[in-house]
């Protein structure tokens, strides 16, 4: 069969941008004019080969500058390669940019019409389709006031709604998803699902890593214009997530917590560190310290995990946590119910710890382990380096917002993939660190509201709301049984409201009044927290500062949830 | 949809394609004017009026009805002269449009001859108008073939010239400069304003070489003697050449236009 798509071999060479030679240079130099030096070269593609078949769709993943852009101009045909060969079956719909050539003192219907002849339908067929594109986006009468009548989600509308009706066999879709509102999302996205059920080949390019889990067959990564790995989407995440950690690694750029005396483990010529449980989350925690140069020993009581550790790069794979060699610091990634044995089973050893959140289960046993190891017992909050979040906090401290009223955040998704521990100790433990890091508090519980199923002593909640503090304020919306994934946080000052609307946002958003101003944009850096922490981790074991989130901070995490869920399933607080 | 993969299809499309672009063109020039298109007479019937005062009334040059034998070259150079001029930088005006979509770049070249050629039109009835005021001399059947023809054959040299300029301005830039200096120098070079008997005899050969010249004379012939100038040859020979010639450097440079604009 034919393939919709097989580049061979393609590379791609931009000569470096300099200023072109004028009349000037000519009669200057007419040497250099006619033998000009070679202008410095730069390749944006180098060797890539890949093949699409009909009806399959692909991700690219990559950061900022890897070729992703290049890659789908290529495939496009409005870039030549410098070499290889390009061939591509079937009509191409380009969506590198969303209404490309609109003009804003054109009416709707007009720029409709323009923008589908440009995008390679006929002008008969496009008038034929209109009623569709008005009707799918949603602009009904406004169809005919001049562009600039509309908001921008109004344009990126009607833009999606005109390219989505080109019918194309092969769709190349770069990074636009994350327009409009969430409900035109939804429909977006509902789209393309159904244009890849139709037998759409699609090529995606996109930052939002959870559409191309869910959207794509197969996934590539690119790197420095190289193809650097290639498989399932899971799989090619995860070497993303590791490539991102190690940069974000070199770079350096998360503040430092203030330094206090704390023991210290001796540092061996390599970094060898012990880590329990290898499952969905514990792979990751292994890519990023092998990245970043650790000897890491593994505890793997399963099978799963075992193969992960082994796909993973362990130096060394035990099956009970007796077995671990002599390590300077143990991370711990087992089921958040095991925190507090394996824990206890850890503290003879008298190394540093960093125990993935929640710290345990119960407050109890949290005091008890506090109290014992509380010096060398860190817990591991990714959301306290989260560049997000750290840009919240320093806007809080900088008085930015005015003075802080309160804390909002909202997590929800779709179903609990830990089995061991329900929504309250899976979620909770992120936004309260996120309050910990931004308000430098938890707020006490004042309001808790749960949906649960089983008893009470032992119920397994599934949605919470919950209302802390006062001054400030904190709430709190979580969710495990909500159609889609939400990550948002907003913190409210008396001047205004900063928002990070993502956990893989690139930008937080200020707005400061009611109306239709445009917010301000804070551009955030692409640093992996997961890495960020861990490299605090084995910084802190070579004798830099503490991480982040010392036991103390854990154990107040850990009574907090508690407490809310003691005030939503009954029972004094 | 259409197969794009005839060339009948494609050829349509690129129709479809100049055509939106033209109209999308000329609504944004005269969106809420109320003259509209008719502005486009202004420029050349003010240019007309004062070469008219300074020729007939100041230096007495004896042309009959030289209001009719102005503008029956000016409004054809209008045309070619606004072409040209908006040649060099048409790439650049849609850099936008070449990087992210997948569509010819002669269409833009096109669509500004096209555009163009929607104004030139509408000087058409002014001059009828001019010629049956000053007394009808020159009107006569050849109108009928000769509008269309001289169109057609001004049409391929203005697109010939176009594409060369726009092709060769993305590699070279200071071809907007140089096209600025050249079509004012031209257009003393080319008898608009006087008539090609006037040109001394050694820089007669001039009128062969000048891209502008024949198709100009055989405007002004055409509209006040109403007979269709041998020049009429020499014009089409020209822009056959030109035409070759923009559609070769064209082609050979086309697929780099995204990337270099």
């Amino acid at each position: 069969m034919t393939p919709a798509v097989r580049l061979v071999g393609v590379t791609k060479r931009f000569r470096a941008k300099r200023a072109r030679p004028g009349v000037k240079d000519v009669f200057l130099d007419p040497r250099g004019w006619l033998h000009p030096p070679p202008a410095p070269e730069f390749t944006a593609l180098d060797r890539v080969s890949l093949t699409l078949a009909k009806g399959e769709s692909l991700g690219v993943i990559g950061r900022n500058g890897a070729g992703k852009s290049t890659l789908f101009s290529v495939v496009a045909g409005i870039l030549a390669p410098s070499s290889g060969t390009v061939e591509v079956n079937g009509r191409v719909s380009p969506f590198l940019g969303l209404g490309v050539g609109f003009s804003q003192d054109l009416s709707g219907r007009k720029n409709a019409i323009l923008n589908g002849v440009l995008l390679g339908m006929r002008r008969s067929e496009i008038e034929a389709a209109l009623p569709e594109i008005i009707a799918f986006s949603g602009l009904g009468d406004f169809i005919d006031q001049p562009l600039k009548a509309y908001s921008s989600g109004m344009q990126m509308r009607l833009g999606f709604a005109v390219a989505i009706h080109a019918e194309p066999e092969l769709l190349l879709i770069d990074e636009v998803l994350a327009v409009g509102d969430a409900e035109f999302n939804a429909r977006c996205i509902d789209r393309i699902r159904g244009l890849r059920a139709a037998g759409t080949t699609i090529l995606l390019a996109s930052h939002n890593l959870l559409s191309i889990e869910s959207m794509c067959d197969r996934a590539i990564c690119l790197e420095a214009g190289r193809v650097v790995a290639e498989g399932t989407p899971q799989d090619v995440l995860a070497r993303y997530r590791a490539l991102l950690g190690a940069r974000g690694g070199a770079k350096g750029t998360i503040a430092p917590a203030p330094a206090e005396p704390s023991p210290r483990a001796p540092a061996g010529p390599r970094r060898r560190l012990g880590l329990v449980g290898c499952g969905r989350w514990g792979r990751y925690i292994l890519q990023d310290l092998v990245a970043l140069g650790c000897e890491v020993s593994v505890v793997a009581p399963s099978e799963e995990s075992r193969r992960n550790a082994e796909a993973g790069g362990a130096g060394r794979i035990v099956a009970r946590v007796a077995d671990l060699p002599d390590v300077a610091g143990i991370v711990v990634a087992s089921p958040s119910v095991t925190h507090a044995h394996v824990i206890e089973s850890l503290l003879g050893r008298n190394v540093p710890l960093f125990v993935e959140k929640p710290l345990t289960t119960d407050a109890e046993s949290a005091r008890h382990l506090v109290a014992r190891a509380g010096d060398r017992l860190f817990v591991m909050d990714k959301w306290r380096y989260h560049p997000g979040v750290l840009r919240l906090a320093q806007l809080a401290r900088e008085g930015a917002l005015g003075r802080i009223l309160g804390l909002r955040t909202i997590r929800q998704q779709w179903g609990n993939p830990h089995d061991d521990a329900d929504a309250t100790w899976v979620l909770a433990p992120h936004d309260l660190a996120i309050a910990l890091e931004v308000l430098g508090q938890v707020p006490a519980p004042r309001f808790a509201h749960a949906e649960w199923q089983g008893e009470p002593k032992d119920a397994r909640i599934t949605s919470l709301v919950a209302t802390l503090g006062g001054d400030p304020w904190m709430t709190l919306d979580l969710s495990s049984r909500h159609p889609t994934h939400r990550r948002e946080v907003h913190l409210h000052g008396s001047e205004g409201v900063a928002s990070l609307s993502d956990a893989y946002a690139t930008e937080l958003q200020v707005r400061r009044e009611a109306g239709g101003a445009e917010p301000e944009r804070i551009a955030l850096s692409d640093e992996m927290p997961l890495r960020a922490e861990l490299e605090a981790f084995v910084r802190f074991l070579e004798g830099g500062p503490a991480p982040r989130s010392r036991a103390a901070d854990g154990l107040l995490v850990v009574e907090t949830i508690e407490t809310l869920r003691r005030l939503a399933i009954g029972g004094a607080p | 949809m259409t197969s794009h993969t005839s060339l009948y299809g494609r050829l349509r499309h690129r129709l479809d394609l100049v055509r939106v672009l033209v109209s999308k063109e000329l609504e944004l020039r005269y969106r809420g004017t109320s003259l509209g298109v008719l502005w486009s007479l202004a420029n050349p019937l003010a240019f007309a009026i004062v070469l008219h005062i300074a020729f007939r009334e100041v230096y007495r040059v004896p042309i009959e009805r030289y209001p009719v034998f102005i503008l029956s070259a000016l409004f054809p150079w209008q045309w070619l002269s606004t072409s040209v001029g908006a040649a060099p930088l048409v790439f650049f005006h849609n850099a936008p449009l070449l990087k992210k979509l997948r569509f010819s770049p002669s269409s833009l070249c096109a669509a500004v001859v096209a555009g163009d050629l929607v104004h030139f039109v509408a000087t058409l009835p002014v001059l009828l108008l001019l010629v049956v005021v000053t007394g009808g001399h020159g009107l006569s059947t050849s109108w009928l073939g000769g509008v269309p023809l001289l169109i057609v054959i001004q049409a391929a040299l203005t697109l010939g010239v176009v594409l060369l300029i726009a092709s060769a301005n993305v590699f070279f830039r200071d071809l907007d400069q140089l096209v600025r200096v050249g079509m004012s120098l031209l257009f003393y070079l080319t008898p608009v304003v006087y008539p090609e008997s006037l040109m001394p005899g050694a820089l007669r050969f001039t009128l062969y070489l000048n891209p502008f010249a024949p198709i100009l004379v055989a405007w002004r012939t055409l509209v006040l003697e109403g007979t269709l100038s041998p020049w009429i040859g020499v014009a089409a020979l020209q822009a056959a050449i030109l035409l070759g010639a923009g559609v070769q450097v064209y082609r050979r440079r086309a697929r780099l236009v995204p990337e270099l604009v």
